[in-house]
Order: structure tokens, then C-alpha cells, then sequence
């Protein structure tokens, strides 16, 4: 109030008109107690940077750029935050009564030997090749093992059997070479080679008789017989 | 950034120190990053495979690391990124092979040795599994890990509002596969 008065006298000074008059004659109406409430807005928009607010209460602490323009909306954003469980009450009510509980099973001991795998990995530059991707491989590996194995036999066979249908070798002994040609050609001409072929069919009832016969033939009717039967042989070949 | 991942790094940085760092990152972060990981493919075999992966890469790269956001986000996401390039992989060997990248998944969650047909938390799991990869992400990441969604924003470079939504939609997708299987 006492301000306010003295800015009335201070224009009513400036000017050679009667402020006060001027003013009663303004038929305007101005809320009650306008001028404080206007004086303390104006006061705090004038002295809105914070080192000025501290410089003037005489405190020295320091705070981030724009901390009073975020701090309203964090505090807005806290507020409109739900709980998690109140969140899950509203969206899904069902769920919110189920236990979070997760019964996956890890091995024993897995946490305490991660450590180690994993320092000794970092420190060996070794890339991770997963044991799924090795085992494929593995399996993979196996298969063409098998087939590579089947084909090679399958050929193996093929040459024994085709083998068999190949006409085979006649080796001569080399005994052969200790007879002469002269030797070699009589026995080919008489065909001495035919007859070591043919089954001699003997007549069992000449057997016996034979051997009874031998005994009472003299040498000389057995080479007559033998000379004959020579003869009979060569009229039978035509030679 | 948390003092003691804040520690952590600095320890990572000197050579005398860098292996005990590494140690101390694998044993505070692994259960984390194993079960986000395993939620995902199912399989122990492939969710051991991808952690291993996981901490070799942040062997490599935790020097680059720049710190402008949380270590653990940083893990996450190199988390998230394995996984979801493993199931891509695997989605499209599926579809070579003919086969059924969703049963596939129901499977193993069947072939697991605690597996109890009557019980609502295997059965929640099936129904996870119905979920495409990203809705299944985030929906683990709300349900199971309580992630607020300003931190899951960072890790899966997503708004907040798109998580809200596939969170609430995915929430409401599962409510009725249970409900009628």
C-alpha cells in the first residue's frame, strides 16, 4: 500500500495534472487487494533465475540447468505412474492372481563355473560355436561317412564279379620247356592231348577178366593184343 | 551412474585390476542376464551360449563403454540384442525347414524337467511363448523384472507410451489364452 502511494505521488510529481483526480474520475473497478498479489507476481517472474534466488537468500549450492522445468513433470509422470500390480489388476485381473515363479531348471553348479568359462573365453578370443550346431555337423559328418563307404563297396563288388566272367589265365608250368619241339609236335599231331581228356569207361565185367586173362596170356600174344589195339585206334581217328 | 558400477569400470580400466572387474561385473549381473536371456529362448543350452556371448562382448567393449547411461542398461540391451537375433535366426530355419518356430518353443518348455501341465505358471509360460519377440520382451521385462518403463524406454531404444500399450496388449492377449486353453 505505502508503495502504491508512493508511485501515485511520484506520477502526481511528473505531471502538472492531479493524478488522484484523474484517477477518481475512471469509472473502472479493480479487484480487492489487487496491488499486493500483482507486486509479489511480478517481484518472482523478475527474480526467476535460480543463482539470483540463491545469490539473494545468501546460499551458495549450485543445481542442474533446467531442474525446476523438469522436476513438475516428473513429478506429473510419478503421479499417473501406476503400481505394476495395480497395472496388472486393471488390464488383466486374471493374471495378477498367478504366482511369478519361474521353474525352469538349470543345472547345479551352472552360476559358479560361468565365471571361469566365461573369463577363459575372453581372455582366449575363442568364438562360442554352439554344441547343437557341432552336433549337426557331427551327425552330418557320420551320414556321408556311411554313403562313401556303401558306394566304395558297392564298386568293390562290381569288379569281383565282373572279374569272374573274364576268361582265366592258362598258365604253363615251365616244365614244358624241357621238351623238345619235335616232342611236343608227335604228341599235338596224334593227338595224344584228346585222350587225356576222355573218360576211359571200363566194363566191369572186363576187369576181372582181364586179370584172369593176364595170368594165362603169354608176353607175346599181350604184345601182339597191345600192337593191335594200337591199329584199331588209328582207323577209328582216320588217321 | 550406481557407486559401485561406478567402481567397477574404474577397476575395468586399469590392467592390474581389469580381470577381478570383470569377475565382480559377471558375478553381480549374470543371474540377471542369464534368466532375462533364458525367459526368452527356453533352452539352457542356447540361453548359457548367448550369456557366454554376452560377457565376451562386454569384455571387448566395456572400454568403450561412455557411461552416459546405467551399466546395467548397457547390459540389458546387449542381452536383448542376442536375444533377438537368435530368434531371428531361428525363425528363419524354421521356415526353411518347414517347421514351427512357436511349437518349436512350446516344446522345449514341455521338454523341461519341471514341467507340470497343471500348474498356471508353466501354463503362463506356453502363452508367453505365443507372444511375437518384442511384445514377449517386454512383457517380461514389466511382469517378471518390474521394470519401470522410463528405464525399459532406454534399454529398447522404445517410448514409453509404445511400451505401455504392448504391455496392456500382450497382458490382455495372455488373460484370454488362459482363460480358454
Amino acid at each position: 500500500m505505502e508503495m502504491q502511494n508512493n508511485f501515485i505521488r511520484k506520477l502526481d510529481n511528473s505531471s502538472n495534472t492531479n493524478v488522484l483526480d484523474s484517477l477518481i474520475l475512471l469509472p473502472y473497478t479493480v479487484p480487492t487487494n489487487y496491488f499486493n498479489v500483482v507486486l509479489n507476481i511480478i517481484v518472482k517472474k523478475a527474480t526467476s533465475d535460480n543463482s539470483k534466488i540463491s545469490k539473494r537468500l545468501g546460499l551458495g549450492y549450485s543445481m542442474p540447468d533446467e531442474y525446476f522445468n523438469e522436476f513438475s513433470k516428473k513429478m506429473t509422470s510419478k503421479l499417473y505412474e501406476l503400481k505394476i500390480e495395480d497395472e496388472l489388476s486393471i488390464v488383466a485381473p486374471t493374471l495378477s492372481t498367478i504366482p511369478k515363479i519361474v521353474h525352469y531348471n538349470v543345472p547345479s553348479n551352472y552360476f559358479e563355473e560361468i565365471i571361469l568359462h566365461s573369463k577363459i573365453k575372453s581372455t582366449q578370443k575363442v568364438r562360442i560355436v554352439s554344441l547343437k550346431i557341432v552336433k549337426q555337423f557331427l551327425a552330418a559328418a557320420v551320414l556321408i561317412g556311411v554313403i562313401t563307404i556303401g558306394i566304395i563297396g558297392l564298386i568293390m563288388n562290381n569288379k569281383s564279379i565282373s572279374n569272374a566272367y573274364e576268361p582265366q589265365e592258362f598258365i604253363v608250368k615251365p616244365t614244358i620247356n624241357l621238351l623238345s619241339d619235335d616232342e611236343l609236335t608227335k604228341y599235338i599231331n596224334n593227338d595224344y592231348w584228346a585222350y587225356s581228356s576222355e573218360t576211359v569207361i571200363l566194363d566191369e565185367f572186363i576187369v576181372p577178366d582181364i586179370k584172369q586173362n593176364v595170368e594165362v596170356v603169354s608176353d607175346e600174344d599181350l604184345d601182339t593184343y597191345l600192337q593191335d589195339a594200337a591199329t584199331n585206334t588209328s582207323v577209328k581217328k582216320g588217321i | 551412474m550406481h557407486v559401485e558400477d561406478k567402481e567397477l569400470l574404474d577397476l575395468f580400466k586399469e590392467e592390474s585390476t581389469k580381470e577381478l572387474a570383470y569377475t565382480a561385473i559377471i558375478k553381480k549381473y549374470q543371474e540377471k542376464l542369464y534368466w532375462h536371456i533364458r525367459k526368452m529362448v527356453i533352452s539352457h543350452d542356447d540361453a548359457n551360449d548367448m550369456l557366454q556371448n554376452v560377457f565376451i562382448k562386454v569384455w571387448r567393449g566395456l572400454h568403450n563403454f561412455r557411461e552416459d547411461s546405467q551399466l546395467y542398461t548397457w547390459l540389458y540391451r546387449i542381452a536383448t540384442n542376442e536375444c533377438l537375433t537368435f530368434l531371428e535366426m531361428k525363425k528363419k530355419k524354421a521356415t526353411l525347414s518347414m517347421g514351427d518356430e512357436e511349437n518349436g518353443l512350446s516344446n522345449l518348455i514341455k521338454a523341461d524337467k519341471n514341467f507340470d501341465a497343471n500348474k498356471l505358471e508353466w501354463k503362463l509360460q506356453l502363452a508367453i511363448q505365443k507372444l511375437p519377440e518384442r511384445q514377449r520382451l517386454v512383457f517380461n521385462l514389466r511382469y517378471y523384472d518390474e521394470m519401470p518403463y522410463e528405464k525399459m524406454s532406454r534399454i529398447l531404444n522404445t517410448s514409453e507410451g509404445a511400451l505401455k500399450a504392448s504391455y496392456h496388449h500382450a497382458a490382455k492377449k495372455i488373460e484370454q489364452y488362459m482363460t480358454t486353453e
